[in-house]
């Protein structure tokens, strides 16, 4: 231990003054030229932890850029130990050799703890910002070398810090700032690491999952565990996994484990980790957002879709216990996907769909999506006219109570369902009937509803709406039944921002109608509006 | 005719005298009148031609009729050979001309009368020579004329000696262009018969005859004038003579009284005075309240129309609104009235002279000290009004109103118009930090501001869509630390209050509805007062909107529902079935033991954050109310039982708690609509459309037929014009056929040209060439010759 001694002295001049970013660079290139100023490395380390705590408090620039230079400094030292295998753990020679490296490895996993640590301080200003990434991308460095150089030529991945990543990675973030629309975080550790990580390399993602499994087993904190579940949610909401048909494997290291191109372990693998994740104390929001991304997301990259089937019929059943319809609506579209493509049988489907029309139903934004799928499901001229005929009677009476861009969606829709079902007609041109209406409304079998011996007196009412669009495109009705049908597509997506829109950008025309009425108030007694005061 | 063609040939040769004996003396006429034998040579080319003619199927073409027996009619022959050749001919002779005349200026044209008239004798067009150029010179020399050129003609004893060249215009207006008409001309004087022609003599003497006879008139009456003038001339000297006598003024008195000046100016004001017109009538009581009906009944005609969504070219509504025009129109009335000196000096007048100005009813008086420019932003108008009570604000407006009246300078219309704008978001601003003080204030901007809608109805149409999107953004961001606003309530009232809210689409209404029901819905009533206040204020602002036009707005039905339940006491016990919100106790929730006011109290925007139990009480008696008005609305509806049974439901249970209140009433009202509903209601027929007709194939028979008829259009005008649109089809066609074969005859003559020309230069370097080679070869021989004799 001759260098280590002599460097100490040295050591002790130096405390006195601050370090400096020339004098860091020295010591780093110090250590690369030999062996004997490895104690470099510790004085840089301590350091580094200095500075991180000065950072907590919010510590000036010059500071932060201090710490990156260490940082930097520090990688480039412990890359050339790594290429250099001076790292290396299985070679027996001197035992001299042996204790030196045995001192730099535990000086590496301690470097590599202190980078994860940053990722806690909870500090927020640019520096940082830049340094947490800086970090990430570090450790990823890492992560690529030690699978290079750690082994002579065998296929190699190097889980271990692989997994010291992800396991600091997922908990980072605050659940409080969790987007309550589709339950992703606005974490920018994580959104730059499926950017520049997750979302490019092939073999990342199957560690990845691979990984998950351990770290959650690992977690007790029901916190935590929904904190992890929503930094996964972020990562895998943007883009498919792989390509279905067509996946492209491009490797992060150089020579992975050969098990990485097996894709049916892989999906064994998703499936259960995913499986894991739905099965925890979610938040409804979380569950919700699940159902969202399941279709598209999820299923595809399972080996047994099925095993999604108590989740799915759990949420579709809990929606209508908890008259939470949004639920039911979310996960019919995952039922469908396991009814269309794996011959799941749902008894009582109509029933089922027909308790989905609440009056709530047109207030929600999944109402277009409920209605692509419904459509769907109303496609076949085999239903039998009494339910279609029902369908149509309920979705009249919810037009009474909903916003114009619901209104929108349920008149073409209709027209499509009496166009497909001529005997339908009967609900809005009816000649030979007793005057009294039989529909029953409570009734939850549409097929029992007697809703075709009823009229539609709810759409015709529709007709005269305070916006002159919908009430015109109510007049359809009254019309000859001319056109083949509507395209559903171009009335889903209407909201209050788009009409508003549209009557705004319509231009000035000379003319602008005033009241006839003169008030010599807007308030109180004569006023326009009475029964007000200011 | 029978027999071959030859044998026909030679018959009909032999008819004609061509062949077989020539010179056998044939009796009678036909021989005696061939004599010269040049004639009998044309005679047999003639006739021969003829024959020819006859002989060629190929030359003639005949169109045959179908029903050419039935008609009778005369068959059509064509000459197609010879047309052809004659237009060829024609052709070519224009081409020639044509060609004659290229690449040359100028030339001679010949445009002498008559020259190439073959009908008429040398005499004859002498004399029309004679007659054009005395024509040409007369009307030469008479263009600048004025007098008759009586003077400087040339007279033989008091008798002209020129031809009168008005003598033939006299008889008649036409021209001596054509020989008839000189031929009726001459003839009844004359009366000789029409073939003889006159003699050049004859004609000179009839001429100079009548001309003599309308000079000796014509001189006769010159005399006359001359004498009558000759004779006022005398009686002029005497006339003078007397006028002269009249003592003239001399020169202007040096001073005039005070007395005189006022006379003065009274006299030409007088004169100056519009001559006094009888002024209208004044109306009687029953006229007065006749023409306002009849304007009452236009604009509700107008309304009507509005609401059925008719779109309208007339301009009409809002410019029938004149009696509504009120402050604004006023102000200019006065200004009108006083002298534009007043305008001028108007800063050191204005001090001094309050003006009185009539708004609405009420009379202000104005101690107009505007001096400020006008107001183009808010901030401008909040610092100029900034340290005036709120009393003198309103005649602070009016004075600027009065200072820019777009008649006094260009430009203040403009402004005027953006200070009307910069008024709205004034009044928004005195909303959102409302004051009582400001009460009358904001009414009468609610007023002014309606008048001038009317005078810039673009600017303020833009100024309310931006305020509305300003509302559309923040709501967008679900920002409901602000959202409802209390500006925003005023704004929407004052749309409502200004606008006719009935029509099927207006460019503010119709979005400011969207944004009320936009935000109904979003509305978190069951946490925050003022969002349960907004909405119950807003729902009744919709069912104003809607009070003529009863149109149905889902929004507002489902608010009321939620706003009721909210407040209704012990919410969970209400039958949910027939409901369309989940009932729920909330913040609001009423105590059971609570009791509605006997009467409504109006509810103050001032305190819409309580959350008092009397506050509560009253919002729950005013949505009440709002039930009860609602349906008014509802019960129009073809669904008024889906609507209306919620709405009983919940009085159903209200009644428990309040039963000495008005909800019994309103639920007997909603139970006895409901019931008349149902039993009213009928099954719908929404498809009950004519019958399509279907088109029929069969080919129509006609009663009359006649070949000759070539329409059965009944209507004469509309057969004439298919008749003349026909011809025109046909001329145009034919002309068009023509052009082409000009073009095409053109186009060939001139490739024969060119083609011509190439063959001349040919033939002509051919012989050069030939030529030359001939002499060389000849010197090559001598050359050779030249060689071998040397050699030799």
């Amino acid at each position: 231990m001759a260098p280590v001694k002599r460097k100490k002295t040295t050591d002790k001049a130096k405390e006195a003054e601050p370090l400096t970013i020339d004098k860091v660079k020295d010591l780093g290139n110090q250590v690369r030229e030999s062996p004997k100023y490895f104690n470099n490395l510790a004085l840089l380390l301590t350091e580094y932890k200095k500075l991180l705590v000065q950072l907590q408090n919010n510590a000036d620039s010059d500071v932060q850029i201090l710490t990156r230079v260490i940082s930097l400094t520090l990688i480039k030292v412990f890359e050339h130990l790594i290429v250099s295998r001076q790292l290396k753990l299985t070679s027996f020679d001197a035992e001299q050799k042996e204790i030196v490296r045995k001192w730099l490895k535990t000086k590496y996993d301690d470097f590599k703890d202190t980078l994860v640590e940053t990722w806690k301080i909870s500090v927020d200003n640019e520096g940082v910002y830049s340094l947490k990434i800086d970090n990430l991308d570090s450790l990823m460095k890492l992560v690529k070398i030690e699978s290079k150089h750690f082994t002579k030529d065998e296929p190699y991945f190097s889980n271990r810090t692989y997994k010291l990543v992800l396991e600091n990675l997922l908990v980072t973030g605050d659940l409080s700032e969790m987007l309550s629309h589709d339950a992703t975080l606005d974490n920018f550790l994580v959104l730059e690491f499926r950017e520049s990580y997750f979302g490019k390399y092939w073999d990342l993602r199957y560690f990845f999952f691979n990984e998950l499994k351990p770290i959650l087993e690992a977690q007790q904190d029901t916190q935590i565990k929904q904190l992890i579940f929503s930094n996964t949610m972020t990562i895998l909401k943007p883009q498919p996994l792989y390509d279905l048909k067509n996946p492209e494997q491009t490797m992060f290291v150089n020579n992975p484990p050969k098990t990485v191109t097996n894709m049916r372990q892989f999906r064994s693998t998703f499936e259960k980790c995913i499986l894991d994740l739905i099965n925890l104390k979610l938040l409804p929001e979380q569950n919700k957002a699940t159902l969202l991304i399941l279709h598209k997301r999820i299923i595809p990259f399972f080996n047994n879709p099925t095993k999604l089937m108590d989740f799915l019929t759990d949420s579709y059943n809990l929606g209508f216990s908890v008259k939470d319809i949004s639920l039911s609506i979310l996960s019919l579209n995952g039922l469908w996907e396991l009814m269309r493509q794996y011959n799941l049988e749902y008894p009582d489907f109509y029933t089922k769909l027909y308790a989905i029309l609440t009056p709530d139903l047109l207030h929600l934004s999944y109402r277009s999506r409920f209605f692509r799928l419904l459509d769907v499901f109303m496609s076949s001229t085999h239903i039998s006219a009494s339910i279609i005929a029902s369908f149509i009677k309920r979705l009249g009476r919810l037009c009474l109570t909903a916003p114009p861009a619901g209104i929108v969606c349920v008149i073409p829709f209709v027209y499509n369902q009496l166009k497909r079902h001529p005997t339908c007609m009967l609900l809005i041109h009816c000649t030979e009937r007793p005057e009294v209406d039989l529909y029953d409304e409570s009734e939850p079998d549409p097929a029992k509803t007697n809703a075709l011996d009823s009229s539609a007196w709810e759409l015709e009412a529709v007709i005269h709406h305070y916006h002159p669009n919908v009430g015109s495109l109510a007049k359809i009705f009254t019309q000859p039944f001319n056109k083949y049908s509507y395209n559903m597509e171009d009335f889903l997506d209407w909201s209050y921002t788009k009409l508003l829109d549209n009557e705004l950008n319509k231009k000035f025309k000379g003319e602008l109608a005033l009241e006839m009425d003169n008030y010599e108030s807007l308030l109180g007694e004569n006023g326009y509006l009475t029964g007000y005061t200011y | 005719m029978a027999g071959s063609q030859l044998k026909q040939l030679k018959a009909s040769l032999k008819s004609a005298g061509l062949v077989g004996q020539t010179n056998t003396k044939q009796k009678g006429k036909r021989h005696s009148k061939k004599t010269p034998n040049e004639s009998r040579k044309d005679d047999k080319q003639k006739v021969l031609s003829r024959i020819r003619e006859e002989f060629n199927p190929f030359d003639v073409k005949v169109t045959r009729n179908k029903r050419e027996d039935m008609l009778e009619k005369k068959k059509v022959v064509g000459r197609p050979g010879i047309s052809k050749q004659v237009g060829e001919e024609n052709r070519r002779a224009a081409f020639e001309a044509k060609r004659a005349r290229k690449n040359k200026a100028g030339g001679l044209v010949d445009r002498r009368f008559g020259e190439n008239n073959s009908a008429l004798t040398a005499e004859e067009k002498m004399l029309e020579r004679f007659v054009k150029e005395r024509q040409a010179q007369s009307s030469r020399s008479s263009m600048y004329n004025l007098e008759d050129d009586d003077d400087n003609a040339l007279t033989h004893y008091g008798q002209s000696l020129m031809f009168d060249q008005d003598g033939n215009e006299d008889e008649d207006e036409g021209d001596f262009f054509s020989q008839k008409e000189q031929a009726e001309t001459t003839g009844p004087i004359e009366e000789e018969p029409l073939g003889r022609k006159k003699t050049k003599q004859e004609v000179m003497q009839e001429i100079i005859a009548k001309s003599k006879h309308y000079k000796r008139e014509r001189q006769k009456l010159a005399e006359e004038t001359q004498y009558a003038v000759q004779e006022l001339d005398e009686d002029f000297e005497n006339v003078m003579g007397t006028l002269n006598t009249v003592p003239q003024p001399k020169g202007r008195p040096a001073s005039k009284t005070e007395a005189e000046k006022q006379y003065d100016m009274k006299v030409k004001t007088i004169a100056l005075d519009r001559r006094a017109a009888p002024a209208d009538r004044t109306k009687t009581e029953e006229e007065i309240e006749k023409e306002r009906k009849e304007k009452q009944d236009k604009m509700e005609a107008d309304r009507l129309r509005r609401m059925e969504g008719e779109s309208d070219d007339e301009h009409g509504g809002a410019d029938d609104l004149d009696d509504v025009w009120e402050g604004a129109s006023d102000l200019e009335e006065d200004v009108e009235a006083g002298s534009e000196v007043e305008v001028s000096s108007e800063d050191e007048h204005a001090a001094v002279k309050p003006s009185v100005i009539r708004i609405g009813d009420k009379v202000v008086t104005v101690t107009s000290t505007v001096k400020s420019k006008c107001p183009a932003t808010l901030d401008e108008l909040l610092t100029a009004v900034a340290e005036l009570e709120t009393s003198e604000v309103s005649p602070f407006i009016v004075g600027v109103f009065k200072k820019y009246q777009p008649k006094l300078a260009s430009g203040n219309k403009e402004k005027i118009g953006v200070f009307s704008c910069v008024l709205v978001q004034y009044m928004l601003h005195l909303g959102d930090n409302y004051d009582p003080r400001n009460a009358q204030l904001l009414d009468f901007l609610a007023r002014l501001i309606k008048n001038m809608c009317e005078k810039y109805p673009e600017e303020l149409c833009q100024e309310f869509r931006g305020q509305l999107q300003e509302i559309q953004q923040i709501l967008q961001k679900r920002d409901f630390g602000t959202l409802p606003r209390q500006r925003d309530l005023l704004l929407f009232t004052l749309i409502g209050a200004t606008f006719s809210t009935s029509d099927l689409y207006h460019l503010v209404v119709t979005p400011a509805s969207l944004l009320i029901g936009e935000m109904l819905e979003v509305l978190q009533i069951n946490t925050k007062p003022h969002h349960l206040f907004a909405g119950i204020y807003l729902t009744d602002l919709l069912l104003q909107y809607q009070r003529l036009s009863k149109r149905l707005v889902p929004e507002a039905v489902n608010f009321l529902e939620r706003a009721l339940l909210a407040l209704a006491p012990e919410p969970q016990k209400i039958d949910s079935a027939a409901l369309c919100v989940l009932p729920k106790p909330t913040k609001f929730t009423l105590a059971t033991a609570s009791q509605l006011p006997a009467a409504a109290e109006p509810l103050a925007l001032a305190d819409w954050k309580k959350a008092t139990q009397a506050q509560r009480e009253n919002l729950l008696l005013k949505a009440v109310q709002t039930v009860d008005q609602a349906t008014g609305l509802l019960k129009e509806s073809g669904a008024s039982v889906e609507l209306l049974k919620p709405f009983e439901t919940i009085m159903k249970h209200l009644v428990k708690y309040y039963a000495s209140s008005t909800v019994p009433t309103v639920l007997a009202k909603l139970q006895n609509l409901v019931k008349i509903a149902r039993v009213d209601r009928q099954p719908l027929k929404l498809q009950a459309h004519r019958a399509m007709a279907i088109p029929s194939y069969l080919p129509k028979f006609e009663e009359n037929f006649n070949p000759d008829k070539k329409s059965y259009d009944p209507d004469q005008t509309r057969q004439e014009i298919s008749k003349l649109r026909h011809q025109v089809k046909q001329e145009r066609k034919q002309s068009l056929r023509e052009i082409r074969k000009d073009s095409q005859f053109e186009a060939r003559e001139q490739l024969k040209l060119k083609r011509k020309d190439y063959q001349e230069y040919h033939s002509k370097m051919a012989s050069i060439i030939n030529s030359i080679q001939t002499q060389e070869g000849q010197a090559k021989n001598e050359y050779e010759r030249e060689k071998k004799r040397r050699k030799n």
